[in-house]
């Protein structure tokens, strides 16, 4: 059990999707919106991004060894990425319909996005990650650390535009620098690593 | 700040735009993570540009194609569509560079698949949606070109400091190394202000511009008013009225002192 909280914890801080490896969540200025669709969108990917964990540790089983591994890994899990949207897209048509109206168009997005892709091969590659459970748990952390970095860059993003900044660091420079600092703060918890 | 249709500046950025203006990174903030996590050094940053132009450029291309060939209802499927066709550019690509430089690939890491995800590829999709495919390659090309520039850069930044290198050739000049660079916190730090200083620059062309086209006028104007004074100054004593003046009192000066010199001699005599 505390395996599964270190691994939960690690992935929520100190490997942070955004923060630590820069994953982004596609166009910065979709962070504008109201923090309820943020919620709902980072929401939307942690539930894909769980589910395709699950089926990726299946797949990354059938196709670890062999040796085209290192260039089919992206491709395979690629598409249990697909397949996890298209299940989802089929399943909030038609069981939760108000909802999809909603929501439908932040789908795609939500599913197809460095931050799901980059979990997914990190997780593959990542020999301590040996269980599904923790797996499982690791795609848990790393969504709601992903959801936690969209709700942290949008509040920084309220802040600093009423804030007195030079002319030229006003708008994604200084939402730039701020990630960076932030960023840093959390290398404290793990140390300097070089990118996987 | 509005610009005449003529101004140099303003076509010279609607012609390279996607490069200087609208940089997919510097300025929307798209494909961060090999901006400021990937990119290490000049040679990750010319491996991450060959992986770009694989990844976006003929998925771009293709997939108004495909789309059509796919039914009505079935629409949905064009961002999965995408990626996938996007990583099936990508897969060959790898093993090329792979295999003629191995370094560079486990440099790159998962990074390198990330292409067919990323938020450049999307938003490189949907503004070639309904462009003819001269135009959009054009489009391509240029949104590549500014990619490319910000990684290039990064990377040499990144590798000057940190290693003390420039494609892994030792700099002599350098002796002191700051690897702290390599974290990602000083990625985002560095693209922040590589970001501010593409702003700077650009705020100051413009100022420049309107200082000559507003101020060096009202400036010359200032000048030309002050050498104009000192000009009109000399003028005014050659007024007729005042040189009539002078030149009476001059006469009556010199009666003046003739009447008292005579007067004077007169007296002696």
């Amino acid at each position: 059990m505390m395996e599964l909280i270190a691994v939960f914890s690690a992935a929520l801080a100190a490997e942070n999707l955004f923060f630590a490896r820069a994953f982004d969540f596609g166009n910065m200025s979709r962070i504008n919106r109201d923090p309820k669709k943020l919620l709902t969108y980072g929401g939307l990917s942690t539930l894909i991004l769980t589910v395709a964990g699950f089926l990726a540790y299946g797949v990354n089983r059938l196709i670890a060894g062999t040796v085209l591994y290192n260039y089919i890994s992206g491709i395979a899990h690629l598409l249990t990425l697909v397949l996890v949207y298209s299940a989802a897209y089929f399943l909030m048509g038609k069981y939760a319909a108000n909802f999809f109206e909603k929501l439908g168009k932040y789908l795609p997005f939500a599913a197809f996005n460095c931050a799901t892709l980059g979990s997914l091969l990190l997780s593959a590659k990542d020999v301590e990650l040996d269980s599904l459970a923790k797996a499982l748990t690791y795609h848990l952390g790393a969504g709601v650390g992903f959801t936690a970095a969209l709700l942290l860059i949008w509040s920084l993003r309220q802040r600093l535009s009423s804030c007195n900044a030079p002319k030229s660091f006003r708008g994604l420079p200084l939402q730039l620098i701020t990630a960076g600092l932030i960023a840093l703060a959390l290398v404290g918890l793990t140390g300097n690593q070089l990118p996987a | 700040m509005k610009m005449s249709k003529n101004n140099w500046y303003r076509r010279f950025l609607l012609a390279t735009k996607g490069i200087f203006l609208q940089n997919p990174i510097l300025t929307l903030g798209l494909a961060l993570p090999f901006a400021v996590v990937a990119c290490t050094s000049l040679q990750t940053a010319v491996g991450l540009s060959i992986g770009a132009l694989m990844a976006l450029i003929p998925a771009a291309l293709l997939l108004p194609y495909v789309m059509k060939w796919i039914p009505q209802q079935l629409q949905w499927l064009d961002y999965p569509i995408c990626a996938l066709l996007s990583a099936v550019f990508l897969m060959p690509t790898r093993l090329i560079t792979g295999s003629l430089s191995p370094a560079l690939m486990d440099s790159v890491g998962v990074y390198f698949s990330l292409f067919c995800v990323s938020s450049l590829l999307f938003t490189v999709k949907e503004k070639c949606k309904e462009k003819e495919p001269v135009r959009a390659l054009l489009t391509l090309i240029r949104m590549w070109l500014g990619v490319v520039l910000v990684l290039v850069l990064m990377g040499c930044i990144r590798e000057v400091l940190g290693y003390g290198t420039i494609w892994n050739k030792p700099l002599t000049f350098m002796k002191i190394r700051f690897s702290g660079v390599m974290v990602s916190g000083l990625g985002f730090i560095l693209l922040g202000f590589l970001a501010a200083l593409g702003k700077k620059l650009h705020r100051t062309i413009l100022s420049v511009q309107f200082w000559l086209r507003d101020g060096w006028p009202k400036l010359k104007a200032k000048v030309a008013g002050i050498f104009e004074k000192n000009e009109k100054e000399p003028k005014k004593i050659m007024d007729e009225k005042e040189l009539i003046h002078e030149e009476e009192s001059a006469e009556q000066l010199v009666e003046q002192i003739t009447e008292t010199v005579l007067g004077k001699e007169q007296d002696n005599k």
